[in-house]
C-alpha cells in the first residue's frame, strides 16, 4: 500500500517530464523545418488540371514513377531538374525523404526492364514553371524561385 | 596498351562501334522524350585481365576487351494506362555472347488499377524475368554496383535462359502501414533456342535442341516507405525438354521423353543509408534432368546448390563510390568442398574446385556526370564453379586460385 502511494507521484513525474521533453523536441523540429523552408522556397507545383493536395506517400510514388494516373484517371507527367544537381538533391532529400541515388536507380530499373518510364528533365526552374503550366496532368517542383501567382502550389500532407 | 587498341584491327572495330554509338546516342540525348515516346539507351565497354582462367574472352596474357553491353529501348504511351515498350540488346562476352542484336523485351503493358493504395497491371509479350534484386536489368551497368554482378547468383552460364521469356507478367502492389508490398508473377516460355543453353546445361554445343515448357517466376518484395529497407523473396521454376536427333538418342542413350527442371529460390535484403548501402542475397537452386542418358552423370544431377553474397557500398560523395563484396557459390550443398564429386568422377579426372567459387571483390566507381561512369574492380577467386566453359575449353589449363582485374566505361541516355 505504502509502496503504491510512493510510486504514483514518481510515475506522474516521469510522464510529465517525458511529455515536456517531447514538446520541446517537436518544437525544435518544427522550427528547424520552417527555418529550412524559409531559406528555400522548395515548392511542389502542378498544372491547373492536377490535384491540389496529395499525401507524402503518393508524392513519393509519383516521383519514383510508379503511379501513372491521377485519381480521375488522367495521366501524370513528371518533371525534374537535372538529377545530378544540387536542387534535385534537396528536393529528393527534404521533400520526398528518399536518397537521390535510390530515386535514380528506381528510374533506371523501370526504364531498362520495360516496366516504366523516366521523368522528363528540364534545364531550369523557369522552364519547369512554363512546362508545368502548359502540360495537363503535370507535376514539378521549384527550389529557389517563388511560385508565380498563376501556378498551382500543391500541398503535401 | 592504347597503341595496341588503336592499331590492331579488332580494337579499331570496337572503337569505331563505340564512336558511332556515342554520336547516335548524342543525337537523341537531348530529345529523349518526344510527345508520348521515350527513347533510352546504355553502352558499357569493359576490359578484363586474369592471371589464369579466361573470363570474357582471352583475358589471360594482355587482357581482353571482349566485354561490351549496348542497349536501346523505346517506350510509347498510347493512353494513361496503355504502353508499349521494346529493347534491343547487343552483348559481347567472350565466347558466351558475340554481339548479335537480340530482342531483350517487347511488350504491351496495361494498368488495370492504378491507385497509390493499390495497383495491378498486366504485361504480355517478351517480358523480363523478375527475380533477385538485379536480374531484370543485369546488363545495365547503372543498375548494378559492380562491373560483374555477384556470379554466385547471376552467373554467366545460364544468363540467356534467365533474362527474359515469352508470356504474361502480372504485377501489383498494396500500400501498407509499414511500407509498400509488391508482387510479380511471370508465366511464360523461357528462351532456350541457342547454343548457350546447350553449353550451360549439356556442357557443349549439341545436335539436338531444347523445347521450352510453361515456366513460372514470382517475386514478393516489401519496401519501407522511405525506400531505406527492402526485402524480397523470389521463386523461379523453369521447365524445358531436350529433343535429341535419332543418332544422338541411340549413341548417348537419350530418351524421347526428356524433362529438365530448374528451381531457384532467393531471399534478398537491402538496407540503405546516406553514405552506406548493404545488400545480401541467399539462394538455393536445383537442376534436375530426366531421361538425358549419358549427357548427365549421377554425381551432378539433381543437386541442391547454394549461393550467397554480402556487399557493402560506401558513397564518399555523389562522384566516388567504393565497393566490397564476398560472394560464395556451392554447386552441391551436401558436398561443399566438392570432394565427393571428385571421388565419384575420379576416372575422368574431375576437380573438386569446379564445384565451388569464393570471390572477394573490391571496386571503385567514379561518376563523371549524370551520363558517364567509370569503374575499376579486382577479384580474388578460389574455385571455378561459375567459370564459363566456352572461354575455357581446355580443362588442363584451369586453375583453382585466380585473380581478375576489370575496368569499364559506361554511358546512358
Amino acid at each position: 500500500m505504502k509502496l503504491g502511494r510512493k510510486k504514483k507521484p514518481f510515475l506522474t513525474y516521469c510522464s510529465y517530464s517525458l511529455s515536456r521533453c517531447m514538446t520541446l523536441v517537436s518544437l525544435v523540429t518544427v522550427s528547424f523545418f520552417s527555418f529550412n523552408s524559409a531559406v528555400y522556397a522548395q515548392d511542389v507545383i502542378a498544372n491547373s488540371s492536377s490535384e491540389n493536395i496529395i499525401s507524402a506517400n503518393t508524392l513519393r510514388q509519383i516521383y519514383s514513377m510508379r503511379l501513372q494516373t491521377w485519381r480521375d484517371g488522367s495521366g501524370i507527367t513528371v518533371f525534374v531538374l537535372n538529377p545530378a544537381g544540387e536542387r534535385h538533391r534537396k528536393f529528393s532529400l527534404e521533400i520526398l525523404n528518399v536518397f537521390p541515388y535510390q530515386l535514380q536507380r528506381a528510374w533506371d530499373v523501370l526504364v531498362f526492364s520495360g516496366t516504366g518510364r523516366s521523368p522528363v528533365v528540364v534545364e531550369s526552374e523557369q522552364e519547369m514553371i512554363s512546362r508545368v503550366k502548359s502540360t495537363p496532368g503535370s507535376i514539378g517542383y521549384i527550389i529557389d524561385s517563388e511560385v508565380p501567382l498563376d501556378v498551382k502550389k500543391v500541398s503535401i500532407q | 596498351m592504347l597503341k595496341k587498341l588503336v592499331f590492331n584491327s579488332k580494337g579499331r572495330n570496337i572503337l569505331m562501334l563505340l564512336c558511332l554509338l556515342m554520336i547516335f546516342s548524342m543525337n537523341f540525348a537531348f530529345a529523349a522524350t518526344y510527345k508520348n515516346a521515350q527513347l533510352h539507351g546504355f553502352v558499357t565497354q569493359a576490359y578484363s585481365k586474369t592471371n589464369a582462367n579466361n573470363f570474357f574472352g582471352n583475358s589471360t596474357g594482355k587482357g581482353s576487351f571482349d566485354y561490351s553491353e549496348i542497349g536501346v529501348n523505346a517506350s510509347v504511351k498510347a493512353s494513361a494506362k496503355l504502353r508499349f515498350a521494346a529493347q534491343l540488346l547487343s552483348r559481347r562476352a567472350g565466347k558466351i555472347d558475340e554481339g548479335d542484336v537480340k530482342l531483350d523485351f517487347a511488350l504491351i503493358d496495361y494498368r488495370i488499377v492504378d491507385k497509390s493504395s493499390f495497383g495491378l497491371g498486366l504485361q504480355a509479350g517478351r517480358v523480363k524475368n523478375p527475380f533477385g534484386f538485379y536480374n531484370e536489368t543485369r546488363d545495365v551497368a547503372f543498375t548494378r554496383e559492380s562491373i560483374i554482378l555477384p556470379q554466385s547468383i547471376y552467373f554467366e552460364r545460364t544468363r540467356n535462359v534467365s533474362i527474359s521469356s515469352d508470356g504474361l507478367h502480372l504485377y501489383g502492389h498494396k500500400q501498407t502501414s509499414i511500407g509498400r508490398l509488391n508482387a510479380q508473377l511471370v508465366t511464360a516460355l523461357p528462351r532456350v533456342n541457342d547454343d548457350n543453353t546447350e553449353y550451360a546445361l549439356l556442357n557443349g554445343s549439341r545436335p539436338g535442341s531444347f523445347r521450352a515448357k510453361p515456366s513460372y517466376i514470382g517475386r514478393v518484395r516489401l519496401e519501407s516507405n522511405d525506400a531505406r529497407l527492402s526485402a524480397a523473396l523470389s521463386y523461379v521454376n523453369l521447365n524445358m525438354a531436350y529433343e535429341p536427333t535419332t543418332a544422338e538418342a541411340a549413341a548417348l542413350n537419350v530418351s524421347n521423353k526428356t524433362d529438365i527442371q530448374f528451381d531457384l529460390r532467393i531471399l534478398s535484403i537491402n538496407y540503405n543509408l546516406m553514405k552506406w548501402s548493404f545488400t545480401s542475397e541467399y539462394a538455393q537452386r536445383r537442376l534436375n534432368f530426366t531421361g538425358m542418358g549419358n549427357y548427365i552423370s549421377a554425381p551432378v544431377n539433381n543437386k541442391v546448390g547454394e549461393s550467397f553474397y554480402l556487399q557493402s557500398v560506401y558513397r564518399l560523395n555523389h562522384q566516388w563510390n567504393f565497393l566490397a563484396r564476398y560472394d560464395v557459390l556451392y554447386s552441391d550443398i551436401n558436398d561443399r568442398n566438392g570432394e565427393l564429386f571428385a571421388q565419384a568422377l575420379k576416372a575422368s579426372d574431375a576437380k573438386n574446385y569446379s564445384r565451388f567459387s569464393k570471390d572477394f571483390t573490391v571496386g571503385v566507381q567514379f561518376n563523371i556526370s549524370q551520363r558517364w561512369m567509370v569503374r575499376v574492380e579486382a577479384h580474388e577467386v578460389d574455385g571455378t564453379a561459375w567459370l564459363p566453359t566456352q572461354d575455357n575449353p581446355d580443362p588442363e589449363k584451369i586453375q583453382r586460385y585466380w585473380r581478375m582485374l576489370n575496368a569499364s566505361v559506361s554511358y546512358r541516355f
